[in-house]
């Protein structure tokens, strides 16, 4: 028997002053999936995420984590459940990194010592590669350092989450965005060893390329609407990037595994369309 | 209870210093430490012979000027303090009324000093009844007495030259000229007390109280004479105050150049000093006027 | 990166050792506070009879007069003055974390203004509207104090309203509402202010100055049921404030009820301040100097903060009030005064601090 998905929305819906952001949405997470959301800006991918994780109350359709509709589950229970990382965002206040990453260990997760806490920590502070700022002051670090340090802080919530709910799903909205190609590299590394002990992923993902190397699924978004999904190699044609992203760049194969890609081409004046 | 300590030590070392002296028994009767707020309390006790009696004194109290210069400052009337003024170790507090904060007040009473506030209304009554009540309060009951028969006589022959005047004036008091805004003394100020001593109308009987004054209601007001406070050598003079294109360029006392200056303590303090302040503005604003 | 390594070693055992050798000085500092504010004053009395009268030498008639100064003037004053001190502070601390701006301060969103109109409203209509209502007598001390409290309370919640849209508070909106309200408020109390006579002016000028000055235990006794349960449950909202720290939306994935939080913190800093401004008037700085400086020092992690807010403030008021009335015994200065000019150049201060180390 298979296991049952992680989360399940069906027919999920949004509206914002009139205008539909996301219509009729159909999407499951199951355990150990990494799928990537793409699409053009405006395509609704993180009003998508942010009603997937609970932020938002979808004006139509059903949310379930597990067997469980998600407008029940406590926030508290919520935050064991799933964590999410931000696209970016900057602090008031003198926070060092590791207070930062401690604010997602502190008062999650049930039977924690504070040397349990510490260890779990320890742990997330090295894996997102900021062990050795851990007491520098965020507001300190470049972009890139500053998007490892709110990673180390959701491994820490999911950590301290799994004491209480073991199947969780992890959602990365645009996690790549401000880093060097080494730590583009590495965080998604990370999502993929927390895939492979189980936790579902959902990445909101700019760069096709990284999309295609890392989900197993991809989901297009288009104008509100999921337009295709499916494995990258079965989905990531000419047609549909010229048709969504309104490029006109040939997908290309590597060798191995028949990955797709895409490589950038100088657009002839008249042949493309903003 | 510290007041009947303090009282009977001091007894003590006046029946010791002079035995069988009537002092002694006038300094029984009469509390020793007095805390003066207020500017017309403090110059009534002054003018009563209670100055050595005075412990402390406040911001307002400025005439005569030693009594500043002398005495402790126990600071505004109104933002008194209570551990301040009993370190002073009053046996009384006689005060002009407006004094506190309340529970300041109410502390001190706590403390068993009697607290008494002084009624201060505008009119030559009030004058004689403010010496009386101080004198009373002060046990010194005698001078008030002369002190106040002085003041009515004072009063008396201000109300008879005031008889003689045939039409009274229409005055503007102009307390202050700040950046343009004129500050003028309506109904119910002391301004207004003082106007009517001296046999004036108010121009600007249409405000209460201080209040700034639009040029449009100064022009209105038509005063035949404005009376400001003098403060310091530098007063302004009648060439800048009446310099026309400005709203009292355009009255009447415009024409004739009738700007009194005079001293803002005694011409709104309501002392002793008052009879003379109504008499001499009376006589700067009728200067015709046959003398008594 | 993705090999974990083992767990690095950070600073955390030393750090627990410092914040608590922090409260420690901390508590030192509120303690020698108030022994300075109740051993010091007008009135001089020597340390021995202080602690005379504290032991229980009231009762002795030769003690009369410095036990009445001691246990009637000092030691309500000091107590008043605890509790106003961390109680500002703490609502200092509440509105930062609450708008994620460090700047933020109960007087900046009109909460603040609204008890002080309040107040003049009472002091300049109070007597007209008596005599209208047909009752006889001078105003009712108590009505001052009341009128301070829902007046803050009153903008607070207008302030709420304005800025709440289907449930969620926007703080931009709130901060802006604020700006508009302090305006509205300070027009009204401008209006009131022209009718004023002088003695009303007077006592409104001592009103937004502040002052500890009328300090009764029947004041203590009626700041004490505010701002206590307050101190005692901020630590509480630590862990929201924390997470909030890094946005709405991020406290809300890590479990925050936001909504909650946001209406509980603006409940407590209304009725703190409220509470504060009725019993000492209008005392700035407070709010803003002390959550900054403990910030520097103590981290800005929250459940550390607050409750070091508590004890600063309720230290530095005290200070600044035995300067106050120190300075020109037998009169004293209002205690605003005294903190803006120590708190103003002490946060530009800060503020520059802060911005060569932003540059570095």
């Amino acid at each position: 028997m298979p296991e049952s998905p992680l989360l399940t929305a069906e027919d999920l819906a949004y509206t914002a002053d009139g205008r539909d952001l996301v219509t009729d949405a159909f999407l499951t997470v199951e355990p150990g999936s990494f799928q990537a959301v793409v699409g053009p800006n405006g395509a609704g991918k993180s009003t998508l995420l942010r009603l997937l994780s609970g932020e938002l109350t979808p004006a139509r359709g059903r949310l379930a984590y597990g067997a469980e509709p998600a407008a029940s589950i406590r926030p508290w229970r919520l935050a064991c459940l799933r964590a999410v990382l931000p696209q970016s965002a900057r602090l008031a206040f003198p926070f060092s990194v590791a207070d930062v990453a401690r604010i997602g260990l502190d008062g999650l997760g049930r039977g924690l010592s504070r040397r349990d806490r510490e260890r779990l920590l320890g742990q997330a502070l090295a894996q997102a590669d900021v062990a050795h700022l851990a007491d520098r002051p965020y507001q300190s670090l470049s972009g890139g350092e500053q998007a490892r340090a709110q990673f180390a802080r959701v491994l820490c919530q999911l950590a301290a989450g799994r004491t209480v709910a073991p199947r969780q799903v992890l959602f990365l909205d645009e996690p790549t965005a401000s880093l060097d190609l080494r730590h583009q590299g590495a965080i998604l590394d990370c999502a993929d060893a927390l895939r492979r002990e189980g936790t579902g992923i959902v990445a909101i993902l700019h760069d096709l390329n990284l999309a295609a190397a890392y989900a197993d699924t991809l989901i297009v978004m288009d104008a509100g609407r999921i337009v295709a999904r499916g494995r990258p190699e079965a989905i990531l044609r000419d047609a549909l990037v010229k048709e969504v992203f309104r490029v006109d760049w040939p997908v290309g194969r590597v060798p191995e595994g028949g990955r797709p890609f895409l490589l950038p081409r100088r657009s002839v004046a008249g042949t493309q369309h903003l | 209870m510290s007041a009947v300590l303090s009282r009977r030590t001091l007894l003590a070392a006046a029946l010791a210093a002079g035995a069988g002296h009537r002092a002694a028994f006038a300094a029984e009767a009469a509390p020793a430490r007095i805390a003066s707020l207020g500017g017309a309390v403090t110059e009534i006790l002054y003018r009563l012979g209670g100055a050595p009696r005075i412990v402390v004194v406040d911001t307002t109290s400025l005439h005569p000027a030693e009594a500043l210069r002398d005495k402790p400052n126990a600071g505004y009337l109104r933002a008194l303090s209570a551990e301040g003024l009993l370190s002073t170790r009053p046996d009384i507090v006689i005060a002009t009324e407006g004094a506190g904060p309340p529970d300041v007040l109410a502390l001190v009473r706590e403390a068993g000093v009697p607290v008494h506030l002084v009624r201060e209304p505008p009119t030559a009554e009030g004058v004689l009844d403010k010496i009386e009540t101080v004198g009373r309060l002060a046990g010194l009951d005698a001078p008030a007495k002369a002190l106040a028969e002085e003041v009515r006589a004072g009063f008396a022959s201000l109300a008879a030259e005031r008889a003689r005047i045939t039409r009274p004036a229409r005055v503007l008091l102009v307390l202050s000229m700040a950046q343009g805004r004129v500050m003028v003394g309506g109904r119910d100020s002391t301004a207004d007390g003082i106007l009517s001593l001296a046999g004036a109308q108010n121009a600007a009987a249409d405000i209460q109280g201080f209040k700034p004054i639009t040029d449009e209601a100064i022009v209105a007001a038509a005063p035949e004479a404005v009376v400001m406070m003098r403060n310091g050598p530098d007063a302004p003079s009648a060439e800048t105050v009446f310099a026309p294109g400005t709203a009292l360029g355009q009255t009447p006392a415009a024409g004739k150049r009738a700007l009194i200056g005079m001293d803002g303590l005694t011409l709104l303090g309501f002392g002793p000093r008052t009879p003379q302040a109504a008499s001499e503005l009376m006589r700067a604003l009728y200067p015709d006027l046959p003398r008594g | 990166m993705a090999e974990a390594v083992a767990a690095a070693p950070h600073s955390l055992p030393s750090g627990r050792t410092a914040t608590g050798l922090a409260f420690a000085a901390l508590a030192l500092l509120a303690l020698a506070a108030c022994l300075l504010s109740i051993g010091t004053g007008a009135v001089p009395i020597g340390p021995a009879r202080v602690l005379e009268v504290l032991t229980g030498g009231w009762a002795d008639p030769m003690l009369a007069r410095d036990s009445l100064v001691i246990l009637n003037i000092r030691l309500p004053r000091t107590l008043l003055g605890l509790m106003v001190g961390a109680g500002l502070a703490v609502s200092g601390a509440l509105m930062q974390g609450l708008f994620r701006n460090p700047l933020a301060d109960p007087a900046l969103v009109g909460v603040s203004s609204g008890a002080g109109l309040a107040a003049a409203c009472v002091i300049v209509l109070g007597d007209r509207l008596l005599a209208g209502l047909g009752i006889p007598g001078p105003l009712p001390f108590a009505l001052l104090p009341a009128a301070a409290f829902l007046g803050g309370l009153a903008a607070t919640l207008g302030l709420y309203l304005v800025a709440t849209r289907s449930g969620r508070t926007s703080v931009a909106t709130m901060l802006l509402a604020g700006i508009a309200l302090g305006a509205l408020t300070g027009a009204l109390t401008g209006l009131l202010v022209y009718a004023s006579d002088d003695r009303q002016l007077r006592d409104l000028t001592f009103w937004s100055l502040g002052s500890l000055g009328g300090a009764t235990w029947a004041k203590v006794a009626a700041t004490a049921p505010a701002i206590l349960p307050v101190l005692v449950a901020v630590p509480f909202l630590g862990r929201g404030l924390n997470a909030l720290v890094l946005g709405e939306a991020e406290a809300f994935h890590l479990g925050i009820r936001v909504e909650r939080l946001k209406r509980l913190a603006i409940l407590l800093v209304a009725i703190c301040v409220g509470a504060g401004v009725s019993a000492a008037g209008v005392i700035g700085f407070v709010g803003l100097v002390v959550p900054h400086a403990l910030r520097l020092t103590l981290g800005p992690e929250h459940r550390r903060l607050l409750p070091a807010c508590a004890l600063l403030g309720g230290a530095l008021l005290l200070l600044a009030d035995v300067a106050a009335r120190l300075v020109a015994a037998p009169a004293e200065l209002p205690i605003g005064i005294v903190t803006a000019l120590v708190g103003a150049p002490v946060f530009l201060w800060l503020l520059l601090g802060r911005n060569r180390l932003a540059d570095a």
